[in-house]
């Protein structure tokens, strides 16, 4: 294989379509370890059986290897784990391209019906713990460093009911230190109310089906406050992020206003995005219509799915990459600075492919390492894969190419029959399992297998992964803001394991650097308000840098 | 005389429904004061000369109404029925008077006259309970309501109009329940007229009742086996509810029937649309346009269909500014108008004069919103923005009270 080799791509327009080159991205299928994502399926239809799936990729036995977690659903309406087909697993990666089931001796079989997963060494002791979201119940496992973890849910504060709301369901989460005390605070998604006993009763064509979204409340999302000695605060209210009613369905961290705080954007099924300003003193200010991301051009909330945050133009703003219902496109907002936005799903090309699919979990990554990021998302529809629809409920993935000028391309035909394969797919993390540079995708499916893609694509560019250990940030690192200078030009990244949908990614930072061997300057703004500046890193390795 | 008041309402509502889409007042020829204002001065004239003159209280009685002035309005009508106590348009008139003064003590005296003096006048029953719609005289338009209802036995074919114009009122009132019922009473006194079964089935869709509302015009679609027009409304209604292989399945039999009407046409281009085959949209939705040149909904349609296209953005705004010309109060043009000189054109200013008549037109129109502040931000008018903020955050707090857990 010639690392130079490009591939033509359809600039895609109805009226006039334009063709261009680029390196080309390709997949191909590598074993994964046995696991079916169980939704506990029923004659009558329940909700939260449409939204199962989170998976995250986290070396949680600092080996250098990204292993696997994946969360599983349970029986309906009864919420359990009434056997193994439903357990949470954890699979150790091998380093040769295979992986043991650890869940037994880990403790992490879980209870309940989970939803979604997020990683981050809350208590930076070295090791990244993990804490799970579910339909009324969510788990906070501590990682002992010794391959096992312990539920600390209840001794941390996070086994409470809300007092005005009941028990959430609870479909994601992240970690950030929104206050930048090098501590991770905790930030949980949370969808609407539900309770099987009241559950609505729907159908389409004269089939039992899905309810939409509009059948049921919002809810306000969660933030917990780290205290420092295991338990958490929920300051949702004194934060200014209960004010905010939604129906919540993935969030991503950024500094979207370029102050040096970290920010928030929460994707809203049927109602409209929420993006939350830091106020710099502990609270937030929603503030997403005076910024233009509230709604789409299209005049409605959408169906908002997944999001992630990252910079598709090298501008050093983080733009936003949202995934919606079939028919809504799966919306790109530019960062125009100062977290005002514009979108530019129409003119970068991203709407026409992506109408006719519904997204879930999504990445922006530069997966063909030439130094620009592009979009990848898994797709299924909602509704039910038994009835009416069943035709078109599952879907094939689709992954956008960036060509420059924030232009994209849909290259799913040319990424491999790996990807074409069509399935109703829910979550999605990114991250590189062997360590070879680029970036692979671990996704699940309803009622269906965990699959990995592995990344093959063919190009030599170079690469760098870039492992932070913060001292007096926290230890992960999250928030870090990372820029890089290669002769090429100047890119920008920043430490965050959110994004997509229900899942939690690679605590690495990557850049692709194309045809260059060595970064001139890395730039690593740590949350602590330290600046590091290293000089002459060479490509091709994965580098950890320790906040000085 | 009862029933020159009788049909004297029945005019004046429906000359008052057409004033209501066409409110400029015409100057006179003569002094430039307006006909209402000269006709205005000419009662009153009459009025200091004969103090009791019936028909002068009556006509200066329906001018303060139109005016909004009901204080006014209803001195007028209380000295009309001083004089004429048993004339049941004048109470129903002062009905009008009571909703417009929140006087529900006045209202409920007032329908009760009606009721004495004309328990089975359905046209006047009608008239007050239009009135009453909506308002916050809960019990009298309640009792009114009923009245209406329970005169449908004994109806002939005739009085599905009323009803039907029963329902309109409810429905625009935001009362779909009373609508419903109103419509389907249309339907059972007047089987026979293709529109009372187009209005309950859209209502029940609006209200989310898709199947219900199918059956409906399944029902309308076997009563009136040759009509095209049942056909491409039934169409519509499956296409809006997402069942599109229904949807073709009526488009195609309407088709049958007349394949060159502009309804059958525009249909398809709407079904293309949904299947996102937009070239094919874009053909047919500009030969329905041709057929049909002053169908604001086509040019709509076909504005929507070009807006698709990389190239397409200008024929977009000629058909947007067409259908406008055409129906210069859909909120909803005016937003794809100001979506495209925005998106599009990065013509911020233009953009925002689209824009501000969507949100005037339709306040909940919460994207309008959005973009409108957007624009007074590029232009550089953060004063303006800030205040289009404060709006929209009315309506958010306006929502979250609605979908607070009760």
């Amino acid at each position: 294989m010639t690392g130079l080799r490009l591939v033509p791509v359809v600039v895609l327009g109805l009226m006039a379509a334009a063709t261009t080159t680029v390196d080309p991205i390709q997949f191909e299928d590598c074993p994964a370890p046995r696991f079916v994502t169980r939704t506990g399926r029923t004659a009558r239809k329940y909700l939260p059986q449409t939204m199962a799936g989170g998976v995250a990729v986290f070396d949680y036995n600092n080996d250098g290897l990204l292993d696997i977690y994946v969360v599983n659903g349970a029986t309906m309406p009864g919420l359990v784990k009434d056997g193994p087909q439903y357990s949470d697993r954890l699979f150790r990666n091998n380093g040769d391209g295979t992986f043991t089931d650890v869940t037994e001796t880990s403790g992490l079989a879980g209870h309940g019906f989970n939803i979604g997963v997020a990683f981050g060494d809350y208590d930076n002791d070295g090791f990244e713990d993990i804490f799970v979201a579910g339909v009324h119940r969510d788990t906070l496992y501590h990682n002992n460093g010794d391959g096992t973890f312990t539920d600390v849910t209840e001794r941390a504060g996070l086994a409470r009911p809300d007092p005005q709301y009941g028990k959430f369901w609870a479909v994601g989460a992240m970690w950030l230190d929104y206050n930048r005390d090098g501590l991770l605070d905790l930030f949980v998604v949370n969808y609407v109310l539900w309770d099987p006993k009241t559950e609505p009763v729907c159908e389409k064509g004269g089939l039992p089906d899905f309810c939409y979204p509009r059948a049921y409340t919002g809810v306000p999302n969660s933030l917990f406050h780290n205290n420092g000695d295991g338990t958490f605060t929920d300051v949702s209210a004194a934060s200014g992020i209960r004010q905010s009613i939604g129906k919540g369905m993935a969030v991503t961290a950024a500094d979207f206003d370029g102050d040096g705080w970290p920010d928030l954007f929460v994707s809203n099924d049927t109602l409209p995005n929420s993006l939350f300003l830091n106020q710099r003193n502990g609270t937030f200010k929603e503030a997403a219509v005076e910024n233009g991301v509230a709604f789409t051009e299209n005049g409605a909330a959408i169906s908002g799915m997944g999001v992630d945050a990252g910079d598709i133009d090298n501008d050093g703003r983080p733009d936003i990459f949202e995934t919606a219902l079939q028919n809504e496109t799966m919306p790109l907002f530019r960062n125009l600075g100062q977290a005002g936005f514009e979108e530019i799903t129409f003119a970068s090309g991203l709407a026409h492919a992506s109408l006719a699919k519904t997204g879930w979990s999504n990445g922006i990554y530069d997966f063909n390492n030439n130094g620009r990021k592009d979009l990848f998302a898994v797709c299924g529809h909602v509704m039910d894969s038994e009835g009416s629809l069943h035709a078109t409920v599952p879907q094939s993935n689709i992954i956008f190419a960036n060509l420059g000028d924030r232009k994209f391309a849909d290259v799913t035909a040319a990424a491999g029959v790996a990807l074409a394969r069509r399935g109703v797919h829910r979550g999605a993390a990114f991250g590189d399992l062997d360590n070879d540079g680029r970036i692979d995708v671990v996704f699940t499916e309803l009622d269906g297998p965990l699959r990995i893609l592995r990344n093959v694509s063919p190009a030599a560019n170079h690469w760098l992964l870039i492992r932070t250990i913060g001292t007096k940030s926290n230890r992960d690192g999250i928030g870090t803001r990372i820029r890089l200078v290669t002769e090429d030009g100047v890119q920008y990244n920043a430490v965050n394991t959110s994004g997509g949908y229900a899942s939690s990614s690679d605590v690495r930072v990557h850049f692709g650097l194309g045809r260059r061997t060595l970064v001139q300057e890395l730039e690593l703004f740590w949350p602590s308000g330290k600046l590091q500046v290293l000089k002459k890193v060479k490509a091709d390795q994965v580098l950890t840098v320790r906040e000085p | 005389m009862k029933l020159r008041i009788a049909l004297a309402l029945a005019l004046a509502w429906l000359a008052a429904t057409d004033a209501s889409s066409q409110p400029q007042l015409v100057p006179s020829s003569q002094n430039g004061q307006t006909k209402p204002e000269a006709e205005n001065d000419r009662l009153r004239q009459v009025l200091e000369r004969e103090p009791n003159n019936k028909e002068a209280l009556f006509r200066l009685g329906r001018l303060m109404i139109e005016e909004g002035d009901f204080a006014s309005a209803g001195s007028l009508f209380q000295k009309y029925v001083l004089i004429s106590p048993e004339e049941p348009g004048a109470w129903a008139y002062l009905v009008r008077c009571a909703v417009g003064q929140h006087d529900s003590g006045g209202a409920a005296g007032a329908q009760r006259q009606i009721e004495r003096l004309a328990p089975a006048n359905l046209a006047l029953h009608t008239q007050a309970a239009c009135w009453l719609a909506g308002s916050a005289i809960s019990e009298v338009t309640r009792s009114e309501f009923e009245l209406v209802m329970s005169l449908a036995p004994h109806q002939t074919s005739s009085g599905g109009l009323w009803y039907s114009r029963l329902g309109q009122c409810y429905e625009h009132a935001q009362e779909p329940n009373r609508a419903t019922r109103a419509f389907q009473a249309a339907i059972d006194l007047d089987p026979d007229t293709e529109g009372h079964y187009f209005r309950l089935a859209h209502l029940l869709a609006r209200e989310g009742m898709v199947g219900r509302a199918s059956e409906i015009m399944t029902s309308a679609v076997a009563h009136f086996p040759h009509s095209v027009t049942t056909r491409v409304e039934a169409g519509s209604l499956e296409l809006e509810a997402g069942n599109l292989e229904r949807a073709l399945e009526l488009q195609h039999q309407a088709a049958d029937i007349d394949p060159q009407f502009p309804g059958v046409l525009s249909l398809l281009g709407r079904i293309q649309l949904a299947q996102r085959r937009y070239p094919e949209a874009i053909d047919t939705l500009e030969q329905a346009a041709r057929l049909a040149p002053a169908d604001a909904g086509i040019h709509f349609y076909a504005g929507q269909a070009w807006m698709k296209t990389e190239q397409g953005t200008e024929r977009a705004l000629d058909h947007f500014k067409r259908s406008l010309e055409l129906d210069p109060d859909r909120a909803s043009t005016y937003y794809w108008l100001g979506s495209l000189y925005f998106h599009r054109n990065h013509e911020y200013r233009v953009a925002v004069r689209y824009l501000e008549q969507a949100v005037d037109r339709a306040p909940e129109l919460e994207a309008a919103h959005q973009m409108l502040i957007q624009a007074y931000k590029r232009l550089g008018e953060d004063a303006t923005a800030a205040r289009q903020l404060q709006r929209y955050q009315e309506i958010v707090q306006q929502r979250a009270k609605v979908e607070a857990p009760k």
